[in-house]
């Protein structure tokens, strides 16, 4: 048996606790086999020595040995601790992935009473500046820099899992007030759809189509814009798709003033 | 960037190398596993942490490829000797074998440069 000073005796059972402690569960390694290599190392490389070991001789041994986690086979770790361990040691484009899916979860496990169908109202949440909205959008801006992280989209591999839900929550709702604003908010209130409402619906297709013309010109002459807001879902756009949604537009006007015009004909004919 | 790429692969390179080295530390002898820790920590790089040496002989072990003798020493308790079972002298043969291409194609690569 080897001779250790107290202090270096206090730190051995610090490290062997800690052995028993990740070993702890652990089906295929034998915690007492464990506790026996080390010591058996431990007075293998003391062999001979004259003095009781001290602190700082015993702690440079440890060291060398490695951290007492490592005793544990690596399919044995259970998930919340590989998580844990990602975390604090893996590579930084899988710890923000992790952070922004740790922050969306917090962002319901908040919310008073939860708000399970956030998605439509999440823009709303987060300028009203409720805890939910802010832990929303603390996720997605995590989520976006675990992006800049990985660059490219095909190398997103099972992190897409954590990165796209927080993304979706923002993009649905963004999506859906970028195109189709004029649907949610005009209101036709002019003279010629006061005599007659039925118009409306053709005249609010038509706006529709108007505003999809703008932006299929806007997003012609940027496509990046685009890609920018919605990255990674719009990385494929490019001037084809920005045409494509500027004919959509013409079709809509086409529709929205032909039907309309074809009520208001028909009408008047009928009069 | 370059020095996390190296790591990771250094790491993914070690884990493998290790069983291979353990296998042929033991190989037509019997060795204890502070001597096994000994012989690996002469190779530059291969061990980073001695602790990791056991838990991969406690699996190979459990494997059936070494298997152990509880010898009395003469400078302590008694000590556990590794050596290698039919089953890990087969398995090593192929190991060195599998090495022996890799590291042949490896070179021929590099002469090419």
């Amino acid at each position: 048996m080897i001779n250790l000073s107290d202090s270096a005796k206090k730190c051995l059972d610090k490290y062997l606790q800690q052995v028993r402690t990740y070993l702890r569960g652990c089906k295929t390694v034998d915690a007492d086999e464990v506790e026996r290599n080390v010591i058996e190392h431990i007075e293998s490389e003391f062999e001979g020595a004259a003095a009781a070991v001290s602190f700082e001789e015993l702690d440079a041994v440890l060291q060398k040995l490695g951290s007492p986690k490592q005793w544990v086979p690596e399919e044995e770790i259970p998930w919340w601790r590989k998580i844990i361990l990602r975390l604090r040691t893996g590579p930084e484009d899988w710890r923000l992935a992790y952070i922004a899916f740790g922050l969306f979860i917090v962002s319901f496990l908040v919310a008073k009473p939860p708000t399970w169908f956030a998605i439509v109202v999440s823009p709303v949440l987060i300028l009203s500046g409720t805890a939910q909205g802010i832990f929303l959008l603390a996720s997605f801006c995590v989520s976006r820099a675990a992006l800049v992280v990985i660059a490219n989209r095909d190398e997103l591999g099972g992190r897409k899992w954590l990165i796209y839900p927080p993304l979706l929550f923002i993009y649905i709702p963004v999506a859906i007030v970028l195109f189709g604003w004029p649907t949610l908010l005009y209101k036709i209130n002019n003279s010629v759809t006061e005599q007659r409402p039925e118009l409306a619906e053709g005249l609010r297709v038509a706006a529709m189509g108007l505003w999809w013309i703008v932006l299929g010109l806007v997003f012609c002459i940027r496509p990046s814009l685009l890609r920018m807001i919605f990255r990674p879902f719009a990385d494929k756009f490019k001037h084809k798709e920005a045409v494509l949604l500027m004919i959509i537009g013409l079709v809509l006007i086409i529709l929205g003033i032909g039907g309309s015009a074809l009520i208001y004909f028909q009408q008047t004919q009928s009069q | 960037m370059d020095n996390r790429f190296f790591d990771n692969w250094s790491t993914q390179l070690r884990k493998g190398m290790l069983d291979l080295c353990i296998l042929n530390a033991i190989k037509g002898t019997s060795l204890y596993g502070y001597d096994i820790v000994r012989k690996l920590r002469n190779i530059r790089g291969l061990v980073i942490s001695e602790g990791t040496i056991y838990p991969i002989l406690s699996r190979l072990k459990r494997e059936g490829f070494v298997q152990t003798t509880i010898k009395e020493s003469t400078e302590g308790p008694p000590r556990k000797y590794y050596e290698l079972t039919d089953k890990g002298k087969t398995i090593l043969s192929e190991m060195n074998g599998y090495w022996k291409d890799i590291k042949t194609g490896t070179d021929a690569l590099k002469r090419e440069e």
